[in-house]
């Protein structure tokens, strides 16, 4: 598949397993920042069709993130936001923001990998 | 907008300043609300669950990657031995002047090899205990025995080097002697870790006390020594393994880090607590307890008295059921059976129970010569019952033979369950012989009392069974939810309630739908009843012919 994946997240170790992961499923282009800034900005100039933005980030916060990203006229790609323990605060916060997707880092990103699928399917 | 939502549901009364489309616009910005909240609660939901598997997966590497290091440890363990037992005999055999003459610098040398071969080898023999009592492939070998024998036996050995360092050793046995029951190697063992680690940090011209104290159910012993104590940082991490205090100060052997954590294994897999009380340069005292021996029945209170304990002290609680199991001949000559075949016949009732009740958990004492007690974690009473079915069945198979004779064996069962019967050890073992030891309850309804009177006398006449015959359906239902039989045998036609009835009602009934239900006819069953009542649902005896036949199938069910 040519869909280009954008992952913001500071974790190394899990942005790793998630590039991985996606790879695996098909999806071979990866695109990776370690904060909200530069993930913006690498959003504007590559124009991912999706991004994969974590809650927590070191910089700003997540759902800012999600909302510029949301916002902008120069992005026009999918969010989904990923977080590492479920809360339901948080979970309207990111629909709030416009998220299209919110789900939980697990070791076999499963979750990660059907919420992607169902946002290229549909 | 916000005013609106709380007038309503304040006043409850129409707002009346509002126009229609305002009140519109605001319901579909309630309906988005809605929608956000139902996504919400789904996407927290997917994500708990999936939280939950995952948990569960962690869960289960760990105990595979302990188990892996378990059988590691124990692998490696024997490998490394081997060649161990060859360089000492070697390294011995020049050092005892076997293989011809050596001078004493050569002497000296080959003494600190053979001390680190020793080390070693002690290293490794500690490793394989731990790993192997941390695996719990370690079956304690108990018998009773006494304290000050143990006490004295281990001081034996250690008395060239309290002399040789100035060191007083006394024993305090004050307390009447007692009976402890555990397993005599292992406690010796505990009690020379102990001591040596005494004298090790005992300066010369010191101190050592070892003594017992003794109350109803166990008996404390504990090692005290005026040494240079231990810090409170380095207490809690005492019985931990492969650490180490003190090694700066004293002379004596490098220990392993590991003798403490066998001691608190060893303790463990007693029942018992061990612990410390220590200030730096104060000395320090290690204190162990262990069970006394009791009789079976004390000892299987004293142990439901700690299940209870630990269960109690949980934030989950959860059911804990006593099922006593008592193994009866089923042929009249009592007298005849002998201690042997008492045993016997237990261990096979044990051997069968641990088929059953497979619970890590579970627990099986000796309770009598012919009783056992079950504790069953996470059981409530209908499972204590399946259970005890199962061994009866089980056990149905075996014979027990004295000398020419064969007698068929039977096992009887009282249970008791925590916290419905109470929290009370005793008095749980108490309604639980109580059960035990009852006539079973047999509830007869019919409203010929002819039939009903014939059936008491059948059932009355094996003195097994206590009998009440109740001629009408509601009256009958009354005096289960009241008595709760073990057994109920009911008449399809009854008056005001019909059998079926009756039935229907019964197995609705929380309590009592697990009551075994037997039914009588005089003719054959309605049809659209067949799935309920008939093979292999409820025993039909078809009367007065199949009278004969009821006893079987009682005997069958209780």
């Amino acid at each position: 598949m040519n869909k280009k994946i954008l992952i913001i997240d500071d974790n190394l170790d899990d942005t790793e397993i998630m590039t991985r992961h996606l790879k695996e499923a098909g999806y071979q282009n990866i695109l990776t920042a370690a904060n909200g800034k530069s993930g913006i900005k690498l959003a504007e100039d590559e124009k991912p069709n999706l991004v994969i933005l974590d809650t927590l980030l070191p910089d700003v916060d997540g759902f800012e993130v999600c909302r510029s990203l949301k916002s902008s006229e120069r992005i026009n790609s999918h969010v989904v936001m990923l977080t590492g323990a479920v809360d339901a605060v948080d979970a309207k916060k990111a629909r709030k923001a416009g998220t299209d997707d919110y789900v939980v880092k697990t070791s076999d990103c499963a979750a990660l990998i059907c919420a992607v699928n169902s946002l290229f399917k549909g | 907008m916000n005013h609106t939502k709380k007038s309503i549901i304040e006043n409850n009364s129409f707002p009346a300043d509002r126009t229609p489309a305002e009140l519109w616009e605001e319901i579909i910005r309630l309906r988005k609300e809605i929608e956000v909240d139902e996504w919400v609660s789904r996407k927290t939901n997917e994500g708990i669950r999936l939280l939950y598997k995952e948990l569960e997966k962690k869960s289960q590497k760990l105990q595979e990657l302990d188990q892996l290091k378990s059988n590691l440890l124990s692998t490696v363990s024997h490998e490394l031995r081997t060649p161990l037992t060859v360089i000492r005999g070697g390294v011995a055999l020049i050092r005892n002047q076997t293989l011809g003459k050596i001078n004493d610098d050569q002497q000296d040398t080959l003494n600190d090899v053979l001390g680190s071969v020793d080390r070693l080898t002690n290293i490794i023999n500690n490793l394989l205990d731990l790993s192997k009592l941390e695996a719990g492939r370690v079956e304690l070998r108990t018998s009773d025995f006494n304290v000050p024998e143990v006490i004295n036996e281990v001081l034996k050995l250690f008395q060239p080097e309290v002399v040789s360092r100035s060191i007083r050793l006394d024993v305090d046995l004050a307390s009447p002697p007692t009976l402890i029951c555990a397993d005599k190697d292992k406690i010796i063992q505990i009690l020379t870790n102990l001591i040596a680690n005494a004298i090790k940090f005992t300066p010369k011209g010191g101190r050592i006390t070892v003594g017992k104290k003794t109350s109803e159910f166990e008996v404390e012993i504990f090692v005290k020594d005026t040494g240079i104590g231990i810090a409170p940082n380095d207490l809690p991490k005492l019985f931990h393994k492969f650490e180490q205090f003190g090694r700066t100060a004293g002379p004596g052997e490098k220990g392993t880090g590991l003798g403490l954590a066998i001691c608190k294994e060893i303790i463990d897999l007693h029942d018992g607590e061990i612990w410390a009380e220590s200030k730096p340069n104060q000395g320090s005292v290690f204190h162990f307890t262990l069970p006394r021996a009791l009789s079976d029945d004390l000892m299987c209170q004293h142990v439901l008295d700690l299940t209870l304990k630990k269960l109690k002290g949980r934030k989950i609680q959860h059911l804990l059921t006593i099922l006593l199991l008592r193994i009866t001949f089923m042929r009249p000559a009592h007298s005849l059976i002998e201690k042997e075949t008492n045993d016997e016949m237990l261990t096979c009732l044990k051997d069968s129970v641990r088929q059953i009740a497979t619970h890590p958990m579970d627990r099986v004492l000796k309770f009598s010569s012919d009783t056992l007690m079950v504790l069953l974690d996470r059981t409530d009473q209908a499972g204590a019952f399946a259970v005890a079915n199962k061994v009866r069945h089980l056990m149905k198979s075996k014979k027990a033979h004295v000398g020419t004779n064969e007698f068929l064996v039977d096992v009887q069962y009282g249970i008791a369950t925590y916290p419905n019967n109470g929290g009370n050890a005793k008095r749980l073992l108490d309604l639980a012989t109580l059960e035990l030891t009852r006539k079973k309850r047999i509830l007869i309804v019919d409203d010929e009392p002819d039939i009903a009177k014939e059936l008491r006398t059948l059932l009355e006449m094996t003195n097994r069974f206590e009998v009440t015959c109740i001629f009408d359906g509601e009256a009958a239902f009354e005096k289960a939810k009241s008595d709760r039989p073990d057994l109920m045998i009911l008449d399809i036609t009854l008056p005001r309630m019909s059998g079926y009835e009756l039935i229907g009602r019964f197995k609705q009934h929380r309590d009592l739908r697990n009551i075994p239900i037997i039914v009588l006819t005089g003719h054959s069953v309605d049809e659209d009843y067949r799935d309920v009542i008939g093979p292999g649902a409820i025993p039909v005896i078809y009367k007065p012919e199949g009278f004969d036949k009821i006893l079987e199938h009682i005997e069958e069910i209780l």
